[in-house]
């Protein structure tokens, strides 16, 4: 059997090269933390600031994909192809000069004491191996002669985002020196709107401590607000670029101010919330599920939001919305069983401590919006399944094989044998425990392979091959789908590692044959073994 | 252009307020946000609980990855939306 790979050659040098960066970027903050060396002071400490390159980095890159996307896109499409022969030497030579600069890293950063010999000798070393490492790109990327021609042709977007990454590293570092102004507004505003709910209210400015005699918390302020700002503005930035020939400028502009001061507001309603929450019913509750996912809540409701209006209010469109004429929505069946499921944990979560006593809403939920839409799935079953068998041994096997890997992987982090089962699980009556686990089991075997399968396979990987994710054929794949559709798939799962690898086998399932059903089947078993596993073995800790 | 530049600018500084500076991991460290750093002392109803040190982000880590999903896949959704004709 054969399954259609799809060909995206010459985007492939550029993309593995910056791939490599990403990674070791990743790799280098994750061993190491700057600005221990600025916290040390002394001959090294202006070191620590180096710590802001990955951030002005990214801004670069953001910018230059916003200014020159197309441009980019052009001239990378003219890179010629490279061979592995001529590929491996290039790799060798990259992660030689990197492991240099890893170790050197090492010997600055990760002591508490200085190395020995001549400080400006391990700078220079640093400098050089760092600036060697990044060199050493150019040949995966372009190599040397083309990279010339790449500066000519995007000089003026080049300048521009280096202007753009300079200002917004500004940016940036202005913003911590205007957090205490912020925080005393969101601070007062919390002590009025609660001093309007219940009295009396504590209230400590000096401490920036509010709440109730019984409960109360100190609001720091980088809980002031900063960072649903900060990720509204990013979104919406980045949503206004992907749709602009969808929108309608400057009239859309006005969402941002709009979307900006709301999240604001709602985090301000969050912490009254938060507050009453501790103070009438559990403050384990309010320190727990609510403080944790309350403020995804506002940020996804408000970021949703801006969104929908956009494609609603005729005044945001680029063109005008038509009140008649039927409208319909392919990606229906495959996201919203999905997006229902998680939107419920979400809310459910707010209201939970340890173990999460609404899991089987989740389960109601999937199989209502599943049935909802059943004619759709047993109309698009039969028209690929044809006169193949639904059932075959492949995807049992991969399922298996799934399952292997994913104990295997998640020993690193968690322990296989016996574990404490959820706190809380076992003071439940026997009857109300048993029917929760009998919830648990059937979401888990059920429900969820459908559910994801469905999202992550059914839509998410082919509508990354085509816009039209409807027209692309459930055998058809290439390496970027499969890998981005796992990440996503891995996001939701604790075990992230473990989750990519599922993730990629799903995905083998799926184009295998071509049928979706398959990776259903193979998700089904790896699940149903996992919770045997866990029944049996009393290892909860794999739930 | 200026489109793209106003996109770009807001979208580059958007990205910077949520990137950590080195000053803003001091203050973090000093005092995490919604940090509670002791119960009432004269109230029964809290407890000997101790919640010294307690802290979450505004945005919780842990709870990221179903609200990135919700998110993308929420404008997925929003965006699919088509007349019959344009379909066809």
């Amino acid at each position: 059997m054969t399954v259609a790979r799809v060909s995206h050659a010459p985007y492939l040098r550029p993309l593995g090269a910056l791939g490599l960066l990403t990674l070791e970027y990743l790799i280098v903050t994750f061993c190491f933390d700057a600005y221990q060396l600025v916290e040390a002071g002394g001959e090294l400490g202006g070191l620590g600031w180096m710590g802001l390159v990955g951030p002005a980095l990214i801004a670069f890159g953001t910018s230059l994909w916003i200014l020159a996307g197309a441009e980019v896109r052009r001239a990378f499409a003219t890179i010629p192809a490279l061979d592995a022969a001529g590929l491996w030497p290039r790799v060798a030579l990259q992660l030689g000069c990197f492991a240099a600069f890893f170790a050197v890293t090492g010997a600055l950063f990760a002591n508490d004491s200085t190395p020995k010999g001549p400080t400006w000798v391990w700078v220079g070393l640093w400098l050089v191996t760092g600036g060697a490492t990044l060199a050493s790109l150019i040949p995966i990327a372009f190599g040397s002669r083309r990279l010339v021609v790449l500066v000519r042709e995007l000089a003026a977007p080049l300048g521009l985002s280096t202007l753009l990454a300079l200002l917004a590293l500004g940016a940036g570092l202005a913003t911590v020196t205007w957090w205490d102004r912020l925080n005393g507004v969101t601070l007062y505003s919390v002590a009025f709107v609660l001093d309007a709910l219940v009295s009396p209210i504590y209230f400590d400015p000096a401490e920036l401590a509010i709440g109730t005699p019984d409960f109360w918390v100190i609001v720091a302020p980088v809980c002031s607000g900063y960072e649903g700002i900060g990720l509204i503005l990013a979104f919406l930035s980045a949503y206004l670029v992907a749709f602009h020939k969808r929108l309608r400028f400057p009239n859309v502009l006005a969402l941002v101010p709009a979307a900006i001061l709301l999240i604001w507001l709602l985090n301000v309603l969050r912490i009254v919330a938060l507050i009453l929450i501790g103070h009438l019913w559990s403050p384990d509750i309010a320190i727990g599920g609510f403080h944790s996912k309350a403020g995804w809540l506002a940020f996804c409701g408000v970021a949703l939001g801006a969104v929908w209006l956009t494609h609603r209010v005729p005044w945001f469109a680029a063109q005008s919305v038509e009140k008649t004429g039927r409208t319909i929505n392919p990606s229906a069946p495959f996201l919203l069983p999905l997006l229902f499921v998680v939107a419920t944990a979400l809310v459910t979560g707010l209201f939970v401590e340890e173990l999460d006593y609404y899991y089987p809403l989740r389960v109601v939920v999937a199989l209502l919006v599943l049935g909802w839409y059943r004619d759709e799935y047993l109309i698009g079953l039969r028209e690929h399944l044809g006169s193949r068998s639904l059932l075959s041994w492949e995807a049992p096997a991969i399922g298996t094989a799934i399952y292997v890997v994913w104990i295997a992987l998640s020993s690193w982090t968690t322990p296989l044998g016996a574990s404490d089962p959820p706190e809380g699980l076992f003071e439940m009556a026997p009857p109300l425990a048993i029917a929760w686990i009998a919830a648990r089991a059937f979401g888990s075997v059920v429900t969820v392979p459908i559910v994801e399968e469905l999202a992550f396979r059914g839509f998410l990987l082919r509508r990354i091959i085509a816009s039209d994710f409807t027209k692309v054929r459930y055998d058809r794949w290439h390496w970027p789908a499969v890998v981005l559709s796992s990440i996503a798939f891995a996001a939701v799962h604790q075990q992230w590692v473990a989750g990519f690898a599922a993730g990629v086998g799903f995905a083998y399932a799926q184009t295998r044959r071509g049928l979706l059903s398959d990776a259903i089947i193979a998700h089904v078993t790896s699940n149903a073994l996992i919770a045997a596993h866990v029944l049996l073995a009393g290892a909860w800790s794999l739930w | 252009m200026l489109k793209r530049l106003i996109l770009g600018i807001s979208l580059a500084v958007g990205l910077l307020f949520l990137l950590p500076t080195p000053q803003a991991d001091a203050s973090g460290r000093q005092m995490r946000s919604h940090s509670w750093p002791r119960w009432h002392k004269r109230h029964h109803n809290v407890s000997a609980r101790q919640h010294v040190g307690t802290s979450a982000p505004e945005l919780d880590p842990g709870a990221a990855g179903g609200a990135l999903i919700l998110l993308i896949g929420g404008v997925a959704y929003i965006v699919s939306r088509r007349r019959e004709e344009e379909l066809a």
